[in-house]
């Protein structure tokens, strides 16, 4: 994948539709090229936009993505080496490490790995095409418990249990601080409702 | 082995028994109604597991 190509199927796939794409072209400068879309269907113009994404990522009648940083890296890396024994000295192979590891970086970061991203697509079927063998269920195991009569037990309990997590959790709440408490001064709450007897011993 | 079986059994219609009063009395399960029926649920729950266990454990002996 190229970075075109990562911006406009970015776009499209998160739009939906080609209303953005539509209106930047709408919206280009005077002067430049403007394509009309106001006879088009949208099928036309997916494959006008599929044209304007290949010509995008031809460049210089190749494809951007038919090669790889590394491989310019490393081409540059060859002229570095190859110069040592002449007129520069090896001092310029320091710059080696560093030109693979941005080529490693770009690499990651624009393509994809697969430069058939994406397209042109085939409907053939590759060479080397080998169906995956659907694999079969068996009945006896595919409940972890088992089937029949063990299976409807283990249904009745997990049904009840989460009957039992939701009346918990419905009933679930934090308990309050507790008040904080001046012993000092503490006077011990009247009860409700409370009349003093008189007390006849009492100054 | 026919006891815990049929204990087992019994525990099961209590736990579908209680889910039914849970869906259709839901309203007046309130208060210390509440806390009895988790109580009944919850302890009908764990002995049906804790049954099954032991028969488990009793066939594999065999």
């Amino acid at each position: 994948m190229n970075r075109y190509g990562w911006l406009m199927s970015s776009i499209m796939n998160t739009t939906g539709d080609l209303g953005y794409m539509v209106k930047q072209a709408n919206e280009a400068p005077q002067g430049a090229a403007r394509f009309n879309f106001d006879n088009l269907n949208m099928d036309q113009i997916k494959s006008q936009s599929s044209v304007w994404l290949s010509e995008a990522m031809v460049v210089g009648g190749r494809r951007i993505d038919d090669h790889s940083y590394m491989e310019e890296a490393l081409i540059i890396s060859g002229v570095l080496l190859s110069d040592d024994a002449s007129v520069v000295l090896p001092l310029d192979d320091i710059a080696i490490p560093f030109i693979l590891g941005g080529a490693y970086i770009l690499d990651r970061v624009y393509r994809s790995g697969n430069t058939n991203y994406p397209g042109p697509w085939s409907t053939d079927r590759p060479n080397n095409y080998i169906p995956r063998p659907m694999s079969s269920i068996n009945n006896k195991t595919f409940f972890p418990e088992g089937n029949g009569k063990d299976f409807i037990k283990w249904a009745l309990r997990l049904g009840g249990a989460s009957v039992l997590a939701k009346k918990l959790y419905d009933g679930f709440y934090l308990q309050p601080d507790s008040m904080p408490v001046d012993n000092a001064n503490f006077v011990k709450p009247l009860p409700p409702f409370y009349t003093p007897i008189p007390n006849p011993n009492r100054p | 082995m026919k006891t815990l079986k049929r204990l087992n059994t019994f525990f099961l219609i209590v736990i579908v028994l209680l889910v039914v009063i849970d869906i259709l009395f839901a309203d007046y399960l309130t208060g210390i109604w509440n806390r009895v029926f988790i109580a009944l649920l919850a302890i009908s729950l764990g002995l049906s597991v804790v049954i099954e266990v032991v028969i488990k454990k009793h066939k594999k002996k065999k």
